[in-house]
């Protein structure tokens, strides 16, 4: 449903539709017009004249034009210098999201090792070893996970790397009978860090019987089969979103940076809207805390199976998001230019709502309520649901915010739909 | 009243109407291939699973693949428009299936939309076939070379009042002096070649937003005026171009410029008939007969100056009835379709709707994605109207789940022109207690400057 990138080719195919359908159609119209009107005998005097000093006009016109844009240079660099999208683009790609997507595969690659190791020699060593890179490389995805552009979005990372809650029955079956299809969309919710929760410790109450699995003479292999089988999946799948990032799609990215729906600025806006409202607001806290069913659904949160990380977890991603808004670098070393940059220019010229603040400063209520929280969300839920709806409340007045206040003063659409306006 | 009398018996030429017939169904016809092209027919039409009816209009609904016949009779309804092939039959058709495709979701309402419904009802009272048609080449008796001079003059009349009142929409103090919306959206456009660069400058905003409404304004009197006809032709052509580069507004500006052809005098249009005439050699002895036959006098004739006055009448009234509302006009929204209100402003909102169950006491919020488009999301939560309407909605797919009492509630918050967001509608007010009428909405919180 997100797959901007897979649409926009389409998309583009379709904006080059609709201009050169109307350009066809008026330059054919006007043509004829002007070539009707203009006919060589002259017995119209009034309106015949009218037009032909129209060509003129737009001729004269054109040639304006030419010359002011030759003085264009002089002006450009007074007005432009303190705010460009382009260098706004180049700080998140190169300062943002590679490093974030470089560090995840780092991460991948000790949880592959560790897994390794494991499989090779499934005793307790390796086995907290092996859960530890797996939280390590969970904390890491959590500042990725918003980057849903590009590669990510072509492959849907996503859904083969993060789908919460487990089916872990289907997992199962699927685990015992072998020969699976992990590509598949009908095995997205058997795969990714939910799978390795409960492969890791939903399996047994204690280290024992969890080892007992993979070492079971019958079903063991396949055990171990399956968790190697997911491990290199979740390392293969982000290896080539970096490698696109860096050999390709960095440059893509940076270049296309106009403010048309199809470019950067736009589409990875959106997207960071959307992962904050949809599954960071509510994957992580809403769904839990039951602000969309009946009855709140304690099992739905994050890591369920390890039990006590989801806090860990939401402020991970939260961290991430508050940082790409103020443009922090992924090296918490400096900042450049982001979100916030651009709200402070515009506002400098414009209506001052100092919104950038009161972003920053209801980030920073989400992190005081985030205090008041159990380490285990799912606890949090059963103890005092009444937390976990306030911290609901609190994170969507940040969807308002930002999806309101802020697009509208960025002019970025929601959600680019394709459609004439008044 | 003698003036009067005469003023209706006076005639003129043919041709310019012929003329105008002629562009007007080639544009639609264009239009609508090109909204079946983009694919629009299914995304707007076919895929939500609800539409947004406009009061009074609720049995109007899209038809399922039906929907592609209603585009397929419009589009062929246009060409034959344009054609001049049983042309009464063909504008009204025309008329009543572009209308009804109109009021199937009101999530597309566009001022243009409108201004092609009410220019196709004004053409099915007008004699648009009678000359240079494929009507009057197989029955030249239907040929009309002179009509009566107030045919023309409506068609000028309803551009008049197009223009002016667009003009007199934009006489506030959010456009004239805050340059709203255009601050808004002008620099955003500053990646464009050659004119890009001027959208940083703050006065070019002003001098946008001033000569708009400027334009708006006098380009009727300047297209009335012999002498500035071509100059103001010229403003037509230039500004429409304009803002068809700047936004996103479909086919509006060619079929603006093409109507304003209708100010011209009949010789131009003549030797456009001329031109065309020669072009598709078709032979002049059948379209110009010998005898000049004007077009006759009759009951029906006064039938129709009544029924058009009326028309009249209500395009001056409609864009005024915002006055019987309270509030601020752009908050409220009532009273400000149909008015002639283009690119007033920039709106944006977000409406979170709580559905408590009554009997259990349990609520849960609503996930708007489950049952509207991103599009359809996005003008609900603006405009109360679509609120109210999306609120019985849920209320009846829910009763249908098997909770019958059922309270419904939106926190929604707005932000109009730039200015921070608030909150829109009163967030203690069950929906489901309230319903859609053309009374004032009492239950819109009200505008906090």
């Amino acid at each position: 449903m997100r797959s901007f990138l897979l649409k926009w080719p389409l998309l583009i195919k379709n904006k080059m539709k609709n201009n050169l359908l109307t350009l066809c159609c008026f330059t054919t119209l006007s043509i004829s017009a002007l070539f009707l009107s203009c006919s060589e005998d002259d017995n119209v005097r009034l309106d015949e004249g009218s037009l032909i000093n129209q060509n003129d006009f737009t001729d004269d016109q054109i040639d304006g034009d030419t010359s002011d844009s030759v003085d264009t240079t002089a002006n450009d660099a007074g007005v432009g210098e303190a705010f460009t999208r382009g260098a706004m683009l180049v700080n998140w790609a190169d300062k943002i999201i590679i490093p974030a997507f470089e560090s995840l595969v780092k991460n991948m690659d000790s949880l592959s090792l560790a897994a390794n190791e494991f499989t090779d020699t499934p005793n307790q060593e390796n086995l907290i070893n092996l859960k530890q890179s797996w939280l390590n490389a969970y904390l890491a995805w959590q500042t990725v996970d918003m980057f849903d552009i590009g590669m990510a979005e072509e492959i849907t990372l996503r859904n083969f790397i993060n789908v919460y809650p487990l089916d872990a029955q289907g997992m199962t079956t699927t685990l015992l009978a072998g020969n699976y299809d992990l590509t598949s969309i009908n095995r997205q919710d058997e795969q990714g860090f939910s799978a390795l929760d409960y492969l890791l410790h939903g399996l047994g109450n204690t280290d024992e019987e969890i080892i007992a699995f993979y070492t079971d003479e019958t079903n063991g292999g396949k055990y171990k089969t399956f968790l190697t089988d997911v491990v290199d999946r979740m390392h293969s799948l982000t290896s080539i979103v970096l490698a696109d990032w860096k050999e390709s799609y960095r440059d893509e990215f940076i270049e296309r940076d106009g403010n048309a729906a199809t470019e950067s600025v736009n589409s990875m806006v959106n997207d960071y809207i959307y992962y904050y409202e949809k599954f960071l607001r509510a994957g992580k806290v809403g769904i839990p805390a039951g602000v969309f069913s009946n009855s709140s659904l304690s099992n739905r949160v994050e890591a369920r199976y390890r039990g006590g990380v989801s806090k860990e977890l939401l402020i991970k991603a939260l961290n991430s998001v508050q940082d790409f808004f103020n443009g922090v670098h992924f090296s918490q070393e400096d900042s450049g230019m982001s979100l916030k940059g651009w709200i402070n220019y515009l506002e400098a010229s414009g209506s001052t709502n100092n919104l950038d603040s009161l972003i920053n400063n209801q980030f920073e209520l989400i992190h005081l309520q985030l205090e008041n929280l159990n380490l285990d969300l799912a606890q949090q839920v059963e103890i005092d649901n009444i937390k976990m709806l306030e911290t609901y409340d609190i994170l969507q007045k940040n969807v308002v915010f930002m999806k309101v206040d802020m697009l509208q003063l960025l002019d970025i659409t929601v959600d680019y739909v394709d459609a004439d306006g008044d | 009243m003698l003036i009067k009398v005469s003023y209706f018996s006076k005639t003129t030429s043919s041709a310019p109407l012929a003329v105008l017939r002629i562009f007007f169904g080639l544009l639609m016809f264009i239009s609508i291939i090109r909204f079946w092209a983009l694919g629009w027919i299914d995304k707007l039409y076919i895929q939500p699973i609800f539409f947004f009816s406009y009061h009074g209009f609720e049995w109007i609904k899209p038809l399922g693949s039906l929907t592609y016949l209603l585009f397929f009779i419009c589009g062929i309804s246009a060409l034959f428009v344009a054609v001049g092939l049983r042309y009464k039959w063909a504008i009204i058709t025309f008329f009543l299936s572009f209308t009804y495709i109109e009021l199937m979701d009101k999530t597309t309402y566009l001022n243009h939309y409108y201004f092609v419904s009410v220019l196709s009802f004004l053409l099915i009272f007008l004699p648009a076939g009678n000359y240079f048609s494929w009507d009057t080449l197989k029955k030249p008796r239907k040929l009309f070379l002179q009509i009566p001079q107030w045919n023309i003059d409506a068609i000028k009349l309803l551009l008049c009042i197009v223009y002016l009142y667009a003009g007199l929409a934009k006489l506030n103090s959010e456009w004239l002096f805050q340059g709203m919306p255009l601050k808004i959206w002008l620099p955003t456009k500053d990646y464009l070649p050659m004119i890009g660069f001027l959208f940083r400058y703050d006065w070019m905003i002003y001098l946008f937003a001033w000569g708009g409404a400027l334009y708006d304004l006098i380009i009727p009197f300047l297209l009335l005026n012999r002498k500035t006809r071509g100059f103001g032709f010229m403003m037509v052509v230039f500004f429409h171009l304009l803002t068809a580069i700047l936004f996103p507004i479909g086919m509006f500006p060619y079929l603006m410029i093409f109507s304003a052809l209708i100010f011209f005098n009949y010789q131009f249009h003549q030797k456009i008939i001329d031109r065309l005439l020669e072009i598709l050699n078709i032979k002049n002895r059948k379209i110009h007969p010998i005898q000049d036959t004007s077009f006759r006098h009759s009951l029906i004739n006064t039938a129709k100056i009544i029924i058009l006055a009326l028309f009249f009448l209500i395009q001056i009234g409609l864009p005024l009835r915002y006055v019987l509302y309270p509030g601020n006009l752009f908050w409220t929204e009532e009273g400000y379709r149909w008015s002639w209100r283009v690119m007033l402003m920039e709106k944006a909102g977000l409406a979170q709707f709580k559905i408590v169950d009554n009997a259990s006491g349990s609520w849960f919020y609503v996930n708007n994605e489950d049952f509207l488009t991103s599009f359809q999301e996005k003008q609900m939560a603006t405009q109360p109207d679509f609120i109210l309407q999306y609120a019985h909605f849920l209320n009846e797919y829910f009763s249908q789940q098997g909770m019958t009492d059922l309270s419904i509630f939106v926190d929604c918050f707005v932000a109009l022109n730039g200015r921070k967001s608030t909150r829109y509608i009163d967030p203690k007010f069950d929906l489901t207690k309230g319903y859609e009428s053309f009374a004032h909405k009492s239950w819109i919180l009200p505008f906090n400057e």
